[in-house]
């Protein structure tokens, strides 16, 4: 009888001290999420975007759209391997439409801390052309993305600013360290808490002007990586705007460094373009 | 003649309107459900483009002036297999200037993998390797002139040979192979289309084939070992071949291709916001090595060194230093016909090229020049291209071409200056 009191004591205090433990876990739990800094944000931000697994593939079409709708099409596989979680990558680009850009590759070795290495061929005058690096706020292949909207642009050239968070949202607010570097003042984004992508992002002039803005339409899941399936970026001075959207998504698939190399520009890998 | 106007014609109406027809079906939904997969092993592609270019100013060598009047199909079809590629590529093109209907096969080859570090291209194809900008030093690789003088697509610069290419990739370096079994020259100015300085007769020659050499029937091997190391890249070149102009004048006073070896190396990185390249090659006359002989050119020395980078937003700059310094240029004088209109000893040429794209790269505005300071001529090379969409191309432009004396390389084809227009359907 003592014995089993003892026991019931026992439990209770053992209860009591898991429930204690578990409420004050909960609490920091919730200060922490309360103290999540925009920089943190950020980061989650920018490894759900562009890191997602150790490598990836995916087919991607674009369509890019005029102020008078004539409309231009881009179709090619797009393989991404990191070097480093958050830090260099290595990206193959490989054309299959429209005809003047049919077997183009374009190879980018990607570096966080210094300009990146890019090569170009063009299979008609079998040219493998190192190209220098341009800048970064040009548009990829005539679209209305630019390539720093492809490849991610580096969070340190921002200084970034929580200004709220709802249920299901964070808004930030990014301010360029160098002002006069880029085409705009800042931008907001709007980043999903859950998957940590970035649902919209719009680009403001001096004058609070909405100038370009970049939304997600569709996300997945894929092997557990939320990902973005189709995207539209507006150009919102001209009226013009272009559609991305992507196909078979995979990650993780084991690629090796070789298929990052310059053999890759004559000879770009079957296996990882066909997805199979 | 005009059967195969028409029948080209009718190819290209039928190509515009069932392109036409596709557009209309597959803008039902903006993001479009006509996402091509491509479940066939069997791709094809091309274009058809008019082309015209007329001279700046009349060569009286020559009755017409045109110097580009073509309608042109161009057909590419290709078969991926797991283990190989089959790519055949032609031309035809009525050219108004030839007065023929004319054939080109472009590409004819099967490409596939050996032992996992080995990438095989056999049969007829284009090869190009090198860091000059239109200056090649270490790529002996034909060329076609004629059709670079003439305004049409830079593509046609690089002109297929039949031949066999081994690229082996090692950790340590990797060796790329080509050989050519019959040596294939380049499609070198012979002064049908343009004239050129004969120094026989110290003169312009032209309105006929001026220059008919007897075909070369050597092997060509060039090699090149290459090497990435962190975007430092690192080549070495040798190649065994020919002269790919006609240089030569044999006993029987005709031009040919005397024999050559070429070594090289080369260096590109970046430097700073661009890139930096420098080649250097030797150029070995083996039918003059001591370069007593008149009727050979001389061994040659061939440096470039070359910088690029883009100046602001979308405009783009690119510069080249080069020299060629003849070898025994003495005895090269003392033994020449013509010792005044021989080549300088060190002939430099400086090259700036500036490209501008505009308008979401639909606009492409282009010069490139080349100047000698040694020889006192210069080519110039403008255009503007203007993709309107993934169809349609128009593009317009000039060649240029200065110069103090007769002789010199780009001043011998002042009468050839022109200007040129291209339209092109692309499907």
């Amino acid at each position: 009888m003592n014995r089993t009191k003892r026991t019931a004591n026992r439990r209770f205090k053992l209860f009591t001290a898991a429930t204690i433990l578990a409420l004050a876990a909960l609490v920091q739990a919730q200060s922490l999420m309360a103290d999540i800094t925009a920089a943190q944000i950020i980061k989650q931000a920018n490894l759900a975007s562009f890191y997602a697994g150790e490598d990836g593939r995916s087919d991607a079409r674009m369509i890019i759209v005029d102020n008078k709708d004539n409309k231009q099409m881009r179709q090619f596989v797009i393989l991404r391997k990191d070097l480093e979680e958050g830090g260099d990558q290595n990206f193959l680009v490989v054309f299959s439409r429209p005809s003047d850009v049919k077997d183009t590759v374009f190879l980018v070795h990607k570096k966080v801390a210094a300009d990146d290495d890019r090569w170009l061929y063009l299979p008609a005058l079998d040219l493998e052309k190192r190209i220098s690096a341009s800048d970064n706020r040009t548009s990829f292949v005539g679209s209305d993305f630019y390539y720093e909207d492809v490849s991610g642009r580096n969070p340190e050239a921002d200084s970034h600013q929580l200004l709220k968070q709802d249920d299901t949202l964070y808004y930030l607010k990014s301010t360029p360290k160098l002002a006069g570097s880029v085409e705009f003042a800042y931008y907001t984004m709007q980043i999903d808490k859950r998957s940590f992508l970035p649902l919209l992002i719009e680009y403001f002039d001096d004058s609070d002007t909405p100038i370009r803005r970049v939304e997600v339409v569709e996300v997945t899941e894929v092997q557990g990586h939320p990902t973005v399936l189709k995207s539209k970026v507006s150009n919102l001075k001209t009226g013009g705007y272009t559609l991305l959207e992507f196909r078979r998504p995979a990650y993780d698939l084991g690629m090796d460094d070789s298929v990052f190399t310059v053999r890759a520009l004559r000879n770009p890998p079957k296996n990882w373009l066909s997805a199979k | 003649m005009k059967t195969w106007v028409l029948f080209l014609s009718l190819c290209f109406v039928a190509v515009v309107a069932a392109q036409s027809t596709d557009e209309q079906g597959s803008t039902t939904d903006e993001w479009g459900d006509d996402w091509v997969v491509d479940t066939s092993p069997w791709s094809q592609s091309g274009f058809f483009e008019l082309a015209w270019g007329e001279r700046i100013s009349d060569d009286v060598l020559f009755s017409d002036q045109t110097t580009l009047g073509e309608m042109r199909w161009q057909q590419n079809i290709d078969y991926g297999h797991e283990k190989f590629d089959f790519k055949w590529s032609h031309d035809i093109w009525f050219d108004d200037v030839d007065g023929h209907l004319l054939f080109d096969l472009r590409e004819l080859n099967f490409k596939f993998s050996l032992f996992d570090q080995t990438d095989v291209v056999l049969g007829r194809q284009i090869t190009t390797w090198g860091t000059g900008d239109l200056l090649f030093i270490n790529d002996q690789f034909p060329k076609d002139w004629v059709s670079f003088f003439s305004g049409r697509d830079d593509n046609y610069l690089k002109a297929p040979a039949d031949a066999l290419r081994l690229t082996s990739y090692f950790k340590a370096f990797n060796v790329d192979l080509v050989i050519t079994p019959t040596a294939e020259p380049d499609r070198f100015i012979n002064g049908e289309r343009f004239a050129l300085f004969a120094p026989f007769v110290q003169s312009n020659v032209g309105g006929f084939e001026v220059v008919n050499p007897r075909n070369p029937s050597q092997t060509e091997y060039a090699l090149r070992v290459f090497k990435n190391i962190n975007g430092h890249q690192f080549a070495l070149y040798g190649y065994h071949g020919i002269e790919k102009s006609p240089t030569g004048v044999d006993n029987m006073m005709q031009p040919y291709f005397p024999k050559m070896n070429a070594w090289g190396a080369s260096y590109q990185s970046t430097l700073g916001k661009g890139l930096f390249n420098i080649e250097v090659g030797y150029h070995d006359a083996l039918d003059d090595q001591a370069g007593s002989n008149p009727l050979v050119a001389n061994s040659q020395w061939r440096v470039l060194m070359g910088y690029e980078r883009e100046l602001i937003k979308k405009l783009n700059w690119g510069v080249q230093y080069y020299v060629e310094h003849t070898e025994h240029h003495e005895r090269l004088l003392a033994h020449s016909l013509f010792p005044l209109t021989e080549p300088d000893k060190n002939r430099q040429v400086i090259t700036n090229r500036f490209t501008y794209m505009a308008k979401q790269d639909k606009l492409t505005w282009s010069m490139f020049v080349f100047y000698s300071p040694s020889d006192e001529d210069s080519y110039w090379r403008p255009s503007v291209n203007y993709r309107h969409n993934d169809q349609w191309q128009y593009t317009v432009g000039a060649q240029v071409f200065t110069g103090k004396n007769k002789h010199t390389f780009f001043a011998q084809f002042e009468d050839a200056s022109n200007l040129y227009t291209r339209i092109r359907f692309q499907f």
